[in-house]
């Protein structure tokens, strides 16, 4: 079984080492809910279209255990878009106190933390495409957020 | 950070795996493009501490570089009196993938638990928390994948801007090093834009600024001057190829309400967070020359796109009008931009005189225009366009603020549908700067629609109108209704304070009769 491994990771890294190392990428400065889509459900996120009232795109992201909502913003030309917001709402039974909000804003990373005006814990991560970033770095926040919820959902049962 | 340890390698390396075969397919490339198209440039996927060190200074901080405990680099400076650190996390041999930048407020008072919440509902990108005697105001950046080169300072000056929004937030002051400030108006140099970056002299000056910094002139001289020099003919719009644009429009007048419209041309490469335009403006009615200052507030306007906002002055005809002033500008908020770019859009501001255009595309020399009557385009009946259609709002309690909708039946031509939002304090407090995100909805219209209304400040019995205009036909209204008011900022500064004192935030439908 290790060895498989090893050679598993030995081939694959043959297979990527051209982009690891290149320093020069493909850089996006805005991306489409299409793309987007496209990029999730290439990581077995299912993805579904949200409706939002301010009429911009939004994306419903399904990671199994968790749902997010993708909320798309700088949207100038077309469905393109300059930056992304992932959301997620969480039920939990019980109000979590401000307190337990603010450790989250304190020891937590990449996501904010609030309560809603009915107690409801919401996590948001703002991602700028504007400054420029390469489709690998939006994959890694794409897969990140699915760590940062299962953390915060933690972070919430533990409490105080 | 244990949440992310290790480096996540495996999970890197599937990512990537699986990010070679999708990008192989060209349906993502082949992606038709907005504003910007995708092309390869040089990314960075780590960085050091001495890089980042190198950065910093680049900017003008004085930075320490040192190493903590548990051998986190870390670099210490200060921005406008606040401790700032930035952290790096995840490093192999000095190369580190995450970036953290936290300043931190000290002192009293501590702002409260809902304020930190408000904060994090409607900031973006960053997080504010506190502990016993401080407020922290932290942002994250994640390296891997790859970002451009220039993500980092856009990082660092998107939580240069959050944290001055948190300290307008918490009731303090913030004043960004590397921040441009716009003078303070002294009264003694009314029509120039000054230009001050405090404690540091301004980098590049364009010769204009450096001209008018030169010779400072009196109030009388300047206007005379600016007169003569700013012939303004009728194809004079200002259209540098870069920075901020403002352009006035104007519509017709009616029941003593004129709206002045200043629309704002983004052409820079950066979206802007919030840009307050105060100006002043100049014109005559019967009791003689009047100005007034006034102050537009441009939310979210994305690189190279425009944005319109409206004020209603009282005068009786666009005759009145003499000329529009940008007097000066007092915050230039920006996102994702290096410092420098302010002097772009400084450079790029247009003269201080704007000409006027009317609506029927007529356009007159904002300083010649009192000199005859200007010809109305069609003379339009004197009978009531603007209605204050609302229903009056049950006042059942005393001490709120009575909110209700205004509306025109007048499309205004090429533009839309004005909107407005009346607010009259019947409360004991001053509102500094109101804001009001209202929902309501037409009749038969698919959704309902969101619209923020800046009022301004507020003094007791006073009472605040604002306008927006629509883009949708105003004949396609035939009633609105103010459903709620999902947001009211205002009280000391941003902090919520003024939810409890609205005096509605329902109504009924309200009916629009169109006058055609």
């Amino acid at each position: 079984m290790k060895q498989s491994l090893t050679l598993l990771l030995l081939g694959l890294s043959v297979f990527v080492a051209p982009m690891v190392g290149a320093e020069i990428k493909t850089v996006y400065r805005e991306m489409s809910p299409a793309q987007i889509t496209r990029l999730a459900e290439t990581m077995e996120v299912k993805v579904t279209n949200k409706k939002r009232s301010d009429g911009l795109p939004g994306l419903t992201l399904n990671y199994g255990d968790y749902n997010a909502t993708l909320f798309f913003y700088d949207c100038v030309v077309a469905d393109q878009c300059g930056s992304l917001r992932f959301s997620a709402a969480f039920s939990m039974g019980k109000i979590p106190t401000q307190q337990v909000i603010n450790n989250w804003n304190d020891n937590g990373i990449f996501a904010r933390a609030y309560l809603s005006n009915s107690g409801t814990p919401i996590i948001f991560w703002d991602y700028s495409l504007r400054t420029g970033a390469t489709v690998e770095s939006v994959a890694y926040t794409i897969l990140r957020f699915k760590s940062v919820m299962a953390a915060f959902v933690e972070h919430l049962q533990k409490g105080e | 950070m244990a949440l992310f340890q290790p480096r996540l390698s495996w999970l890197i390396l599937l990512v990537v795996l699986t990010l070679h075969v999708a990008l192989s397919q060209p349906s993502f490339a082949t992606e038709p493009s907005g504003l910007f198209q995708p092309r390869d440039e040089e990314v960075i996927e780590t960085v050091t501490a001495k890089e980042m060190l190198a950065k910093l200074k680049k900017r003008g901080f004085k930075v320490t570089h040192t190493v903590s405990d548990d051998d986190t680099p870390y670099i210490f400076f200060q921005t406008a009196g606040n401790d700032t650190l930035v952290l790096l996390y995840d490093c192999e041999k000095e190369q580190c993938s995450i970036v953290k930048m936290v300043t931190l407020f000290s002192g009293t008072p501590l702002p409260s638990f809902d304020q930190i919440n408000i904060f994090n509902h409607y900031a973006r990108y960053v997080r504010a928390y506190t502990d016993d005697d401080t407020a922290f105001v932290e942002s994250d950046m994640s390296l891997d994948g790859g970002l451009s080169v220039d993500a980092i300072d856009g990082f660092v000056t998107r939580h240069q801007t959050m944290s001055a929004f948190f300290a307008e937030h918490i009731g303090r002051t913030f004043d960004p090093a590397d921040q441009y400030r716009w003078s303070e108006l002294t009264g003694e140099q009314p029509d120039t834009v000054m230009l001050k970056r405090k404690g540091k002299k301004i980098a590049s000056v364009s010769k204009s600024q450096a001209k008018a910094k030169q010779k400072p002139v009196e109030k009388k001289s300047i206007v005379k001057k600016k007169v003569k020099k700013a012939p303004a003919t009728a194809k004079q719009a200002p259209d540098p190829s870069s920075g901020f644009v403002f352009e006035v429009l104007a519509s017709r007048p009616d029941d003593g309400l004129y709206p002045v419209i200043l629309k704002l041309y983004n052409k820079t490469q950066w979206d802007i967070v919030k840009l307050m335009v105060p100006i002043r403006i100049t014109y005559e009615n019967e009791e003689g020359k009047q100005s007034r200052d006034v102050t537009y507030q441009y939310p979210d306007v994305v690189a190279g796109e425009s944005s319109t906002e409206s004020i209603w002055i009282p005068v009786k005809s666009i005759s009145q009008i003499k000329q529009v002033a940008i007097r000066w500008i007092a915050d230039c908020n920006l996102i994702g931009d290096p410092a420098a770019q302010c002097d772009d859009m400084v450079t790029a501001l247009p003269s201080t005189r704007v000409p006027i255009r009317l609506p029927s595309g007529a356009i007159v020399n904002g300083s010649t225009i009192m000199e005859k009557e200007p010809p109305q385009p069609k003379p339009q009946p004197i009978k009531k366009k603007i209605k204050k259609v609302v229903k009056p709002v049950q006042v059942s309690a005393p001490e709120k603020l009575r909110v209700s909708l205004v509306s025109t039946m007048e499309q205004i031509e090429g533009m839309g549908c004005p909107l407005g939002l009346e607010v009259v304090n019947h409360t004991t407090h001053e509102f500094s700067e109101l804001e009001m995100v209202v929902r309501f909805r037409q009749q038969g219209g698919v959704a309902p629609l969101d619209e923020q209304f800046d009022l301004g400040a507020l003094q007791p019995g006073g009472k605040a109108m604002a306008f927006k205009l629509l883009e949708s036909d105003c004949g396609a209204f035939e009633s609105a209704a103010l459903q709620a008011i999902s947001r009211c900022t205002g009280e000391q500064g941003r902090r919520l304070g003024c939810a409890n004192w609205i005096e509605i935030s329902e109504s009924n439908l309200i009916p629009l009769t169109h006058s055609r």
